[in-house]
């Protein structure tokens, strides 16, 4: 197991090294999302973290409209890669033109999608170089597990930090701030409450690729450490760049060195965000769906005729006949499903077309009044009984 | 004058009826979902039994049909995948629609079906496109944030099939890059479960200043006066968002959308005036206004809503009811869907062409006996036109 943290100054190198980060990840300002770095901090800081002994990964991780690929390339060929032991992607087009275009290994993130171990694996058969790939946070324990246990490539999950809610391309603040003029190097902050729901303090940061929205909460898999450590996974990132590397990198270390409570319980009273689990334990994040409709005006029997348009309480039903095989006779039983789910059952006794004509039988498309039946109401399917 | 490029017009099928509507009213191509896989679960979506009465219909009407699956599914979801294809394929529908390398993969096991990429993989250049191609993709849906001219390039350098929205309501954030319902309400987004915290007003809170503000809520989509664009670029299939939206949606927009492109191929050019005439139909629906957002320059400010989403939602032209039963040189039998007084003014919109109006009518109950109104959930016997059609809706003029 080894720790991955973001670089972003040279003063957190030293900080690194105390507290056993082995690999750095160097974010230049027109290839990451939360990328600060110029082209000249991009070469320092890779420069500095080899001195100390560092791995050095470039990241790439903007997704691109074909011109912005066009000027992320025009960027990326003035970095001098020979200070990178790796390159991590996202985009499938920067995963394209890494392949073609560099020899340097591939880090690949997963962590938009890519919930399913067929999936995981056809990236990791299909990308030349792989060293690594990012799993999303959204595997909990149990498909971690799982598919851990068929993939033979170096994993990495974050094991501390932010949790990444929205990524638009559009410049929210500055639209919302009515600023004329995008500046390529702002860096705007502000905190959402939401005034339909109840959440507070969303935090929102615009650069020059658009708009990102946070959890309040903060992800923290470290009370967990224990039995990640047990699971093979090659690397833990750590991801600081909100907080205090200083304060609490060493912290961190601590606890996922050798996890006590008494630390644990000291390090959440100073955390100054709220600190959650994502969908380690479980996700269940469908278990809801079912409620989004309603289930009992669906037409799910093979013995569906139709549906009633109107109901004229003691006067007739109207009905419209949907069925392509079954007919409505004269004198059948027919059952209603109503949009409540309650059946009812009653015999045909009166039978009209729409000219109002006295009928034995109607078919497909046939729109015919039948006797009224007590609680049946407009939506409920008919079938035959 | 060569015939101009002319692109598919594609309409969602959020149900069978809506699927009858959006074939009726001009749509070359329909998607639709099953029960599972797809991205929208509180849409009605269709039964296997659905499916085996739509998709057949279509195919009657000279219509492609194409099948979402577009879901970020998990191993348990797979599960179940292979017998849905099966049912598919039996039915002939023409593509499926993808967004996960999992079910790619899935589909290429166990079907010969065509693969759509889904605008959920957010694909949006050349480079991605030539990676979803050694993937077995045939056509590329791209991102709503790609322009006209970049999709244009896509296809010409991938040799792929490409799709562009052309209208309807818009994800603020890059297509599946928002798990807000995920985090804060326990609803998959990328699975079907999008509570649209987008649309929420915020208080915004920065240093210096506070307020509130619908600042993640985009205005909709409306492509319509750029049709020449998306034919000189010659994008393969515009796309109309909305499988939850109502039946009149689907119809009103296939039917506006199907003019014009019509009057396209006729042309080669749409009127500046006849654009209008278009665009003020599309205005007669609930909208949260429209935005050309990146179809030409990348989305600008004017691009975000900053309404309230129910603000605009008053039917300015609202659906009076559905063309159930034409009763030859008697009487029109409607399911009535909002009330209708023999005052009001009613519009019938034919399948193609100028819409029909009329006032000043006798309303009937379903028995024949005269009425002062017709009220919601009802049948109603209104006068003979004979160019009246069973499937047609039934417009109300301003209610506002």
């Amino acid at each position: 197991m080894k720790l991955v943290s973001y670089l972003e100054k040279k003063s957190d190198l030293e900080i690194f090294k105390e507290n056993e980060i082995k690999e750095v990840l160097i974010s230049p300002l027109y290839l990451t999302r939360m990328g600060k770095s110029s082209l000249e901090d991009t070469h320092f800081l890779a420069k500095e973290a080899k001195k100390t002994g560092l791995k050095t990964v470039l990241v790439w991780d903007i997704v691109m409209t074909e011109e912005d690929f066009q000027e992320a390339v025009f960027y990326f060929k003035k970095i001098d890669l020979s200070y990178f032991d790796a390159i991590r992607v996202q985009d499938p087009g920067a995963i394209q033109w890494i392949q073609l275009n560099t020899k340097h290994p591939i880090q690949l993130i997963l962590e938009t999608g890519n919930r399913n171990i067929l999936g995981i694996q056809k990236w990791i058969s299909s990308v030349e170089r792989l060293e690594k790939v990012i799993f999303s946070i959204e595997l909990s324990k149990e498909m971690l597990l799982k598919t851990l246990s068929e993939i033979s490539v170096p994993v990495e999950i974050l094991v501390m930090g932010p949790i990444l809610l929205f990524y638009s391309p559009r410049a929210l603040l500055s639209f919302d701030k009515k600023s004329e003029n995008l500046d390529p190097l702002r860096w705007i902050e502000a905190k959402a409450d939401s005034e339909e729901g109840f959440h507070h303090d969303f935090k929102v940061i615009e650069n020059k690729h658009g708009t990102f929205m946070f959890l309040p909460r903060e992800l923290c898999l470290l009370d967990k450490i224990d039995e990640l450590k047990q699971m093979n996974i090659e690397s833990f990132r750590i991801d600081l760049r909100h907080q205090s590397t200083e304060k609490f990198l060493p912290q961190i270390k601590k606890l996922i060195e050798n996890f006590n409570s008494k630390d644990w319980q000291d390090f959440k009273k100073n955390y100054p965000e709220k600190l959650i689990r994502g969908f380690y334990a479980a996700n269940k994040s469908d278990i809801l769906f079912k409620k989004l409709k309603n289930q009992n005006i669906q037409r799910v029997d093979k013995n569906y005729l139709g549906e009633v348009l109107e109901a004229k309480k003691g006067s007739y039903l109207v009905l419209k006949i949907k069925s392509k095989t079954l007919e409505l006779k004269m004198g059948s039983h027919i059952k209603f499903k109503t949009t409540t789910g309650k059946e009812v059952v009653s015999k045909v006794t009166q039978l009209r077309n729409s000219r109002l004509e006295l009928i034995d039988s109607a078919s497909h498309g046939a729109i015919v009044i039948v006797n009224p039946v007590n609680a049946v109401t407009v939506k409920s399917a008919v079938y035959q009984h | 004058m060569s015939k101009p490029f002319l692109p598919e017009l594609l309409v969602p099928a959020g149900s069978l009826e809506k699927l009858k509507v959006a074939v009726q009213y001009g749509a070359n191509a329909v998607y639709l979902a099953g029960q599972q896989f797809g991205l929208r679960s509180a849409a009605e979506n269709f039964t296997e039994d659905e499916l085996r009465e739509g998709i057949p219909y279509a195919h009657q009407h000279g219509v492609q049909t194409y099948v979402v699956l577009n879901g970020f599914l998990h191993d348990k979801d797979l599960e179940t995948l292979p017998s849905f294809l099966k049912l598919l394929e039996e039915l002939n529908v023409n593509a499926v629609i993808v967004s996960d390398l999992g079910v790619i993969e899935t589909v290429k096991q166990f079907s010969t079906l065509p693969i759509h990429l889904s605008t959920q993989a957010s694909c949006l250049n050349v480079e991605s496109g030539k990676l979803w191609k050694t993937m077995g993709v045939k056509r590329l849906i791209l991102g709503r944030e790609a322009s006209i001219a970049e999709a244009g390039k896509i296809k010409k350098e991938t040799g792929l099939e490409v799709e562009l929205f052309i209208h309807g309501s818009m994800c603020m954030a890059y297509s599946g890059n928002c798990v807000i319902s995920n985090f804060t309400y326990g609803r998959d987004s990328n699975r079907g479960g999008c509570n649209h915290s987008c649309r929420f007003n915020y208080q915004v809170k920065y240093k210096d200043q506070s307020h509130s503000s619908f600042l993640f809520s985009s205005k909709d989509l409306m492509g319509l006066p750029l049709i020449e664009e998306f034919s000189k670029y010659e994008i393969d299939s515009i796309k109309v968002e909305g499988r939850m939206k109502s039946p009149l949606y689907a119809g009103t927009i296939a039917k506006v959308y199907s003019d014009a492109l019509k009057e396209f191929e006729k042309k080669g050019t749409l009127s500046a005036e006849k654009i209008k005439h278009w665009v003020k139909e599309l205005q007669k629906i609930p909208s949260r206004d429209f935005t050309e957002a990146s179809l030409l320059h990348k989305a600008d400010a004017q691009s975000v809503y900053t309404n309230h989403p129910t603000k605009n939602k008053k039917m300015k032209f609202g659906l009076a009811g559905e063309i159930i039963d034409v009763i030859e040189n008697d009487s029109i039998l409607v399911e009535v869907k909002s009330p209708i007084h023999g005052t009001d003014t009613l519009e019938i919109l034919p399948f193609e062409g100028e819409p029909l109006a009329f006032k000043n009518f006798q309303v009937k109950d379903m028995m024949g006996n005269s009425i002062d109104y017709a009220k919601t959930s009802t049948v109603a016997r209104l006068p003979y036109f004979p160019q009246a059609k069973v499937g047609q809706f039934i417009r109300k003029g301003a209610s506002e």
